[in-house]
């Protein structure tokens, strides 16, 4: 609901009434979105959520603020090192999660309306998916790096799911922003981006079932359609593999974190060699295995996946690490 | 002549936005000339993450790699984004 006065709303949203009714507008205010993920994208998708005039937004994310965060997020210099989702609900007012999403906290995303993806990885995307799919909530995939984006709305039982596009986890690292670099403003356009698809599909305003795919260093836009898989796993199928399957985390006897993938992964070791080299960091490629150090953690990445992590002091931490790593 | 299109980090390595080329009877082949002409950063791209389109099918749906390529054809290589 829209809490305020009714002449105050009139007088906010008077930019937008020549575009949408009023009860259009506060439609909008009550419907619930959930922002997986407060990075770059995350944070924009939940400033211009707000901006839009939904009321019930929520936020997981369970990382902080640092300072390379403040030229491409909605975060500013005295929110960092204060827990992003606590940034956003100081600025915005959101309800925020300090989770990961993982099979275990699959529940934050119980009642909403649409899901917005702000995350950075493709894990957590299947998760998302497989639960969105299940669970007839339509969610809006976003992925940006360097000068590029990509936004498809993912509307289930209507438009091809991401698992009809990926079908599998990739048996290498994605190419992260943090290795191939980002512009400070792809995030808020391909949040901006997404946020207009989500009145649309808020509003049950007739949407075009592509991917929209945009170069903001040739300024060029396109539309791919992405076809429904007849045999698709998830949306044809409904095996939904990525809700049961979770990261195992161990400690060996010595303390060390030692991380198993839900399944095998055919890391190239090679390529992690070349990422960690741009990183400036020491390291000793034994072929089937790489070991190196983090800061003052000592990691070693087997070719499965596998990831021991000497020195973190939490699961938590250990998680991190290898999200970082692995990209999942 | 089949037209190819790329898209994101593929234009950076090809340095293109698109071409023609001749002479390929499927996508393995198509693959195949293109990781020699671009060479490995090109086929790391391809490998696992590539979508990989024709007439805006993707191949997945069709005949995966041996699906053929007639005159006139268009083939769109399209890395989705994983970054957020």
């Amino acid at each position: 609901m829209i809490k305020m006065e009714d002449n105050v709303i009139e007088e906010m949203y008077a930019r937008h009434f020549p575009l949408i009714s009023r009860e259009e507008q506060e439609k909008i205010a009550k419907k619930r979105v959930t922002v997986v993920g407060a990075g770059a994208l995350g944070s924009w998708e939940a400033y211009f959520l707000k901006k839009l005039g939904v009321e019930n937004i929520r936020v997981i994310d369970r990382d902080f603020v640092d300072i390379t965060d403040l030229p491409r997020t909605a975060y500013e210099k005295e929110d960092i090192g204060k827990p992003k989702v606590d940034a956003l609900k100081e600025k915005l007012g959101i309800l925020g999660y300090f989770e990961d999403l993982n099979p275990g906290t699959m529940e934050i995303l119980d009642g909403s309306d649409l899901v917005m993806d702000g995350t950075d990885n493709i894990y957590t995307r299947e998760l998302i998916n497989d639960y969105c799919v299940k669970n007839r909530i339509p969610w809006i995939y976003v992925g940006i790096l360097s000068y590029y984006g990509n936004i498809m709305p993912i509307i289930p039982r209507k438009t091809a799911c991401f698992r009809c596009m990926i079908p599998s986890l990739p048996s290498r690292p994605m190419p992260t922003c943090a290795t191939e670099g980002i512009m400070s403003y792809i995030a808020p356009f391909a949040a901006s981006l997404a946020v207009a698809l989500c009145a649309k599909i808020l509003l049950d305003e007739k949407i075009d079932n592509k991917m929209i795919f945009f170069d903001l260093k040739n300024m060029e836009f396109n539309k791919i359609e992405i076809p429904k898989r007849e045999d698709c796993e998830c949306c044809a199928y409904g095996n939904f593999i990525f809700l049961k399957k979770i990261i195992k985390i161990e400690r060996d006897c010595e303390g060390a974190f030692i991380v198993t993938p839900p399944e095998r992964m055919n890391v190239n070791i090679d390529e992690i060699e070349i990422k960690l080299k741009n990183l400036g960091k020491e390291y000793i490629n034994l072929k089937r295995f790489i070991q190196f150090m983090d800061d003052d953690k000592k990691i070693i990445i087997f070719d499965s996946g596998r990831m021991v992590i000497k020195g973190a002091h939490s699961e938590k931490e250990a998680k991190n690490i290898f999200v970082r790593y692995m990209g999942d | 002549m089949a037209l190819v299109k790329y898209f994101a980090t593929l234009r950076e390595i090809t340095g293109k936005r698109e071409e023609t080329v001749r002479g390929v009877k499927n996508i393995k082949e198509l693959m195949q000339l293109l990781i020699n002409r671009y060479g490995d950063k090109f086929a790391k791209e391809l490998r696992d993450r590539a979508m990989i389109l024709v007439n805006g099918k993707n191949i997945l749906h069709i005949r995966d790699m041996d699906t053929e390529i007639e005159e006139e054809d268009v083939v769109s290589i399209f890395p989705p984004a994983g970054g957020g």
